[in-house]
């Protein structure tokens, strides 16, 4: 009798705790152990990059001065628009204008006008690679920092002079200062060569342009 | 009373904000240690060093770095790599994409530049395409052309076909039609300005480089539709390079 009714008993106590064991051993063994020793697959899934703003484009103005070889030193203005490939190469389109002044032989023989007014304009575009090199900041006084790059740049384009177009290559370079991650203060430096004929026989001129700009990126 | 002392300049960026912040994607690092610099460049300083287990916001893209902003509010740079692999919101792996080959042969927009010879002539090319299909693009391609006697401007409309996209070395043929300009040089007897309708035959390769990169050595035939008797047949043969996004 005693036998039996403990044995019942046993295995009701045996019955009724089973579950809470065996439930105990999955949450602890599955979950919490075996996570620390294999990690179980989980899913890769790509990151929706339109809730994050890219800002590889860069647009400004810039204004300097232009010599044109034998027209003179004069203010120059342009806008540029860029596409930042890599952290090192950019892709840079350039516009830029000029109004030439007369050349020495013009002012000494004091008559003879070699162009129109129009024909004075200068008008350019290129498009150049750009590299940036020596990325740094700089400080100013106690409280700012601000990034730095300096970049080099090359290129080919189109000069509109004396009613004509001329073949251009450029090649120069600058240095940036970031205000903040979107807005840069550019100074640059660009020599432009071109052949042209204007004086009845081919001349191969340089013209060096120096130019203060202001960019945002987007 | 208690002054404020600036102890090491503090980062002059955040202070213009007129354009509203995107919401960014929440992480959780799951690297032992990610590094945060002050620019999107190898070069620039790291300031801050996120460890495994803590949760950022990656809110802005400059090529390949993320700024983020740590559940403090340190704000940096990070490169995409180091991201790569951390654990999203939803508990996923958070993976990010990087311009590889199988995203060039799904590019979408491809802008470019190129230079060669213009039938004796200094060409130079620029052009953007937009790819309808793995195969086939349209084309809005701008050739200017330095001649001893005459400019020339062709403004041309193309189709580009690719039959193996996949390759690395990959052959296209195209066609097109435009319009060419003739601008003879001043002081020579012909000075009148001409416009021509011109149509375009050609082929040539892709080459991918590496990333967003890729280079194109292209020949061109011109079939110039003149007001004269004969037509005019114009070889251009160009080398040049382009970017895709």
């Amino acid at each position: 009798m005693e036998s039996r009714f403990q044995r019942v008993l046993l295995s009701l106590a045996l019955a009724l705790s089973l579950p809470l064991y065996a439930q105990e051993d999955t949450s602890e063994n599955n979950t919490t152990i075996l996570e620390g020793v294999i990690n179980p697959d989980i899913e890769r899934r790509e990151i929706d990059e339109s809730k994050i703003d890219s800002e590889n484009f860069e647009m400004g103005l810039f204004a300097g001065v232009m010599s044109v070889e034998d027209f003179g030193s004069n203010n120059s203005f342009g806008v540029r628009m860029a596409f930042h490939i890599t952290e090192d190469w950019f892709l840079e389109g350039t516009y830029g204008v000029t109004k030439t002044s007369k050349t020495s032989f013009e002012v000494l023989s004091g008559s003879d006008n070699l162009l129109t007014p129009e024909q004075r304009e200068l008008s350019y575009y290129n498009l150049s690679l750009g590299l940036n090199l020596l990325p740094g900041e700089i400080f100013i006084a106690d409280d700012f920092a601000f990034n730095t790059a300096l970049y080099i740049i090359g290129g080919v384009g189109n000069t509109q002079f004396a009613d004509d177009e001329f073949f251009t290559m450029n090649f120069g370079g600058g240095f940036r200062i970031f205000a903040t991650d979107w807005v840069a203060i550019r100074v640059g430096f660009r020599n432009h060569l071109f052949t042209h004929n204007i004086f009845g026989v081919d001349k191969s001129v340089q013209n060096l342009e120096a130019e203060l700009g202001l960019s945002l990126y987007f | 009373m208690t002054a404020l002392v600036v102890a090491s300049p503090t980062h002059a960026q955040g202070l213009l904000s007129l354009i509203p912040e995107k919401e960014g994607v929440q992480l959780e690092v799951m690297a032992p240690y990610i590094e945060l610099r002050t620019g999107p460049g190898r070069g620039y300083p790291i300031t801050h060093v996120a460890e495994r287990g803590e949760n950022l916001r990656a809110f802005k893209r400059m090529t390949d770095w993320y700024k983020v902003e740590t559940t403090d509010g340190i704000m940096g740079w990070v490169r995409r790599d180091e991201l790569d692999g951390s654990r999203a919101e939803d508990g996923s792996i958070a993976e990010f994409s990087t311009p590889d080959k199988l995203a060039y042969e799904e590019r979408r927009w491809e802008l470019g530049v190129a230079g060669g010879d213009f039938s004796g002539a200094d060409g130079v090319t620029t052009y953007l395409s937009y790819h309808l299909t793995a195969n086939i693009s349209a084309e809005l391609k701008f050739t200017q052309a330095f001649g001893e006697f005459s400019n020339i401007k062709l403004y041309s409309l193309n189709a580009v076909h690719q039959p193996w996209p996949q390759w690395r070395v990959s052959p296209f043929f195209t066609l097109g039609s435009g319009v060419m300009r003739t601008f003879p040089k001043p002081g020579l007897v012909e000075t009148e300005d001409r416009e021509d309708s011109a149509l375009t035959v050609g082929g040539g390769v892709f080459i991918y480089i590496s990333r967003n990169f890729l280079g194109r050595i292209e020949f061109n035939n011109h079939s110039v539709l003149t007001s004269r008797t004969e037509n005019e047949e114009v070889d251009e043969w160009k080398a040049g390079f382009s970017v895709f996004f």
